[in-house]
């Protein structure tokens, strides 16, 4: 996991606290970053891909933003998996689990990343984000099946092993089941995704109710899917990692806002009624600046 | 709060719903039913001596603590059936009573009038069937005390399915259990708990019979709460209550179901439309009134400040919150007790932004448990909530490097809700073992 923050480009999303070594001992420091927003553009459901910088408009908390660069299809993506490997999920399941993984991973390029995360009661390291396919699908045979299910802690993982300055990252979550061994709160999660650039997508099946899932990719700009089969995971690895790509990254310096809190973020297409998919806003400093809204139900709510 | 006719049992992790109805007695017992007499009302038929007989001749029969043809015979009693023979043994209980004051007055037996009868002591156990030496008759809580041992053993060990649908089984039922997903068929024998009680109920609470009749009740809690049966765990915990209203130890097992109630994986099951389970809030706002009430009757009892701690941590109380955490940390010997104590002051000094507090509760747990993950998660997550996402990194590294979580006994974490009932089994062991009965 890269523990540099790299240039102001390349950077994450909120605040970042960076290393710099001197005399061997490392020294944080706080410096602001270009804010950076993954967004997809459709016009009735097609994937725009002709904009430039100066066709969008963002707001941040309502103050119009200039936004400094718009790229589509440029940076690297770093495919993070997080599999429920628990008991509801053994058999059957399992091994379209992987088949889906394959296919996953059949449709990155050279340059892209992909990570393994497995959970069951506990929070297990697959693969580090690599381009090294064979290392994931070794973590993928070697996970263990069985036990109860840490969807928020892996979730959690997933957001922070996303944090990177290298490409884009794009965190796919499955679960069907509901979390029953977590040590993290839902609104502690809930939190991180609003700091991390990372983009969550869920998947889980039909009358499971991913109610986290679905908060958690409302809160970074991505979709829940509810399949009628495991079996239909495969293409549903292949369409997120394509939509994923559709997907510009706008960056822009924050003028004229706070530094800390929670930052309302609109982004449109100048002229045109395209739509938008984007998170809804990000996350720095205290979150006892979130509007009420956003406020967690309780600050020590578990 | 809670309905009574339906309920929510947990067995093993699991969260179920019992059929709401009591077991009809159709073919229950074979093929005879007992016309229902009214309890003041002697009856005119003797079919329930007969009944009376029997039971009380498989409660001298059978070994406590097993599953045995005595528990496996009145397991498959219709309902009315065994509520009849304990209104009987009750009325007779009290009657015996009464008769061992004349007789100790008199100084010899004297006759006394049961089911328009008249009878001596001696007369009146020859009539039951009763061995010479039979403790029914000289020490009637005896009776009431085997019996609920009975019953508990019946609730626990038998294993009785309806044949049919269309056969319910007696005072066990059919129910259902949701596990991670898939439908389980498991056994509620809650109405044997219920029975139990109320043999207890008739006991008379003298010195030491009042102490075996706590015991029980501190046993039988601790294993329910253990085994996830958390809707008879509260019935039984507020039975104890009313009979034992100045123990801490009752409201306090009150107030753990209901904090267990509110965490997440209870939570969840609730949202899946599974009655007797309130919202978060409700449940916890109901943990606080038991766990303070516990405190107010005994300020020492280290173990409710910690669960008192946690639930005013997840009320947003913090600063009140990490007083009563402090105290637990500092008053518990239990090493998982230290380890929640450490584990939950990091997460409620993080929420108040006391990093470096939280930094080094979070490490004080990680050292009781250094296998566990959740204290490096709570690192890493109040270092993220700093805007420090290396640290937050660094605490997520350390967290996959750790071998392979193997379970609760790496990470208490994982079996928190049943922390407050660890030595369920030896109570239970303890609370036989200090029964003595005739012919036991």
């Amino acid at each position: 996991m890269n523990r540099r923050w790299g240039p102001a480009i390349a950077a994450s999303i909120s605040l970042t606290a960076c290393v710099a070594l001197a005399d061997q001992q490392a020294t944080f420091r706080a410096r602001k970053d270009v804010i950076r927003v993954d967004v997809l553009v459709t016009d009735h459901g097609k994937p725009v891909r002709d904009l430039k910088a100066s066709d969008f408009e963002v707001r941040d908390d309502g103050v119009a933003q200039s936004v400094d660069f718009a790229l589509l299809d440029e940076l690297p993506i770093n495919a993070i998996l997080a599999l429920d490997m628990s008991n509801s999920v053994v058999g059957g399941k399992l091994d379209n689990l992987r088949r889906a993984s394959r296919t996953l991973l059949d449709s990155l390029t050279n340059e892209d990343r992909a990570a393994l995360i497995t959970f069951s009661h506990s929070v297990d390291l697959g693969a580090r984000p690599t381009t090294d396919r064979a290392a994931v699908l070794a973590g993928l045979e070697g996970a263990t099946e069985g036990g109860a299910t840490a969807l928020l802690d892996a979730c959690y993982a997933g957001l922070v092993m996303g944090e990177t300055d290298r490409g884009r990252s794009v965190l796919i979550a499955f679960s069907d089941g509901v979390d029953t061994a977590s040590f993290l709160t839902p609104d502690a999660v809930l939190d991180t995704g609003k700091r991390a650039g990372t983009v969550v997508y869920g998947a889980s099946l039909r009358g499971s109710k991913p109610q986290f899932l679905r908060d958690l990719s409302a809160a970074t700009g991505g979709t829940v899917f509810e399949l009628d089969s495991a079996r239909d995971l495969g293409s549903l690895f292949a369409k997120v990692i394509d939509e994923f790509r559709q997907r510009y990254v706008l960056g822009y310096s924050p003028s004229g806002v706070a530094k800390s809190g929670w930052h309302r973020l609109e982004v449109r297409v100048k002229n045109r009624a395209f739509t938008i998919k984007a998170r809804p806003g990000y996350l720095t400093g205290n979150s006892g600046d979130l509007p009420a809204a956003n406020r967690p139900i309780g600050a020590g709510q578990r | 709060m809670r309905s009574r006719a339906t309920f929510v049992v947990t067995v093993a992790g699991a969260l179920l719903v019992a059929c709401a109805s009591s077991a009809t007695a159709q073919g229950g017992r074979s093929g005879q039913r007992v016309s229902g007499a009214q309890p003041s009302t002697p009856p005119s038929s003797l079919e329930w001596l007969d009944l009376t007989r029997t039971y009380l001749k498989a409660l001298r029969a059978h070994r406590i603590g097993v599953s045995d043809d005595a528990t496996e015979l009145i397991a498959k009693w219709p309902t009315q059936d065994v509520t009849l023979v304990g209104t009987h043994i009750g009325e007779m209980v009290r009657t015996l009573q009464q008769a061992a004051a004349r007789d100790a007055r008199a100084g010899r037996e004297q006759p006394f009038s049961f089911a328009e009868r008249s009878f001596t002591r001696t007369q009146f156990r020859q009539w039951l069937g009763l061995e010479e030496h039979d403790t029914f008759i000289t020490d009637p809580n005896d009776i009431l005390k085997l019996g609920a041992l009975f019953h508990m053993d019946i609730a626990m060990y038998a294993r009785v399915f309806a044949a049919t649908p269309t056969e319910p089984s007696a005072m066990v039922r059919r129910a259902f259990a949701s596990v991670d997903g898939h439908l389980v068929e498991v056994q509620d024998n809650s109405l044997h708990w219920a029975h139990a009680r109320r043999l207890l109920d008739a006991v008379a609470l003298s010195s030491s019979d009042g102490k075996w009749v706590r015991q029980w009740y501190v046993a039988t809690t601790a294993w329910l709460a253990d085994h996830k049966m958390w809707s008879v765990c509260l019935e039984q915990a507020s039975s104890a209550e009313k009979l034992f209203p100045n123990d801490a130890q009752f409201p306090f097992a009150r107030g753990v179901i209901h904090e267990v109630f509110a965490l997440p994986r209870m939570q969840a099951a609730r949202d899946a439309s599974v009655p007797g389970i309130e919202d978060a809030r409700a449940e916890l706002g109901q943990a606080g009134i038991l766990l303070r009430k516990a405190l107010t009757l005994d300020r020492t009892f280290a173990e409710a400040h910690l669960h008192y701690g946690h639930v005013l941590s997840a009320l947003g109380n913090l600063e009140e919150a990490v007083r009563e955490l402090k105290e637990a940390e500092s008053g518990v010997r239990d090493v998982n007790l230290r380890y929640f104590a450490a584990l939950f002051l990091g997460w409620t000094e993080g929420q108040m932004g006391d990093r470096d507090a939280a930094a080094a509760s979070f490490e004080r747990a990680a050292r009781e448990f250094p296998r566990a993950q959740s204290p490096l998660l709570g690192l890493s997550q109040v270092a993220r909530q700093a805007d420090d996402g290396f640290a937050a990194s660094e605490a997520l590294e350390r967290l996959f490097a750790l071998p392979r979580l193997r379970g609760a006994g790496d990470d208490p974490w994982l079996d928190y809700d049943r922390s407050h009932s660890r030595e369920a089994d030896t109570l239970v062991g303890e609370v036989r073992r200090s029964f003595r009965g005739a012919g036991q």
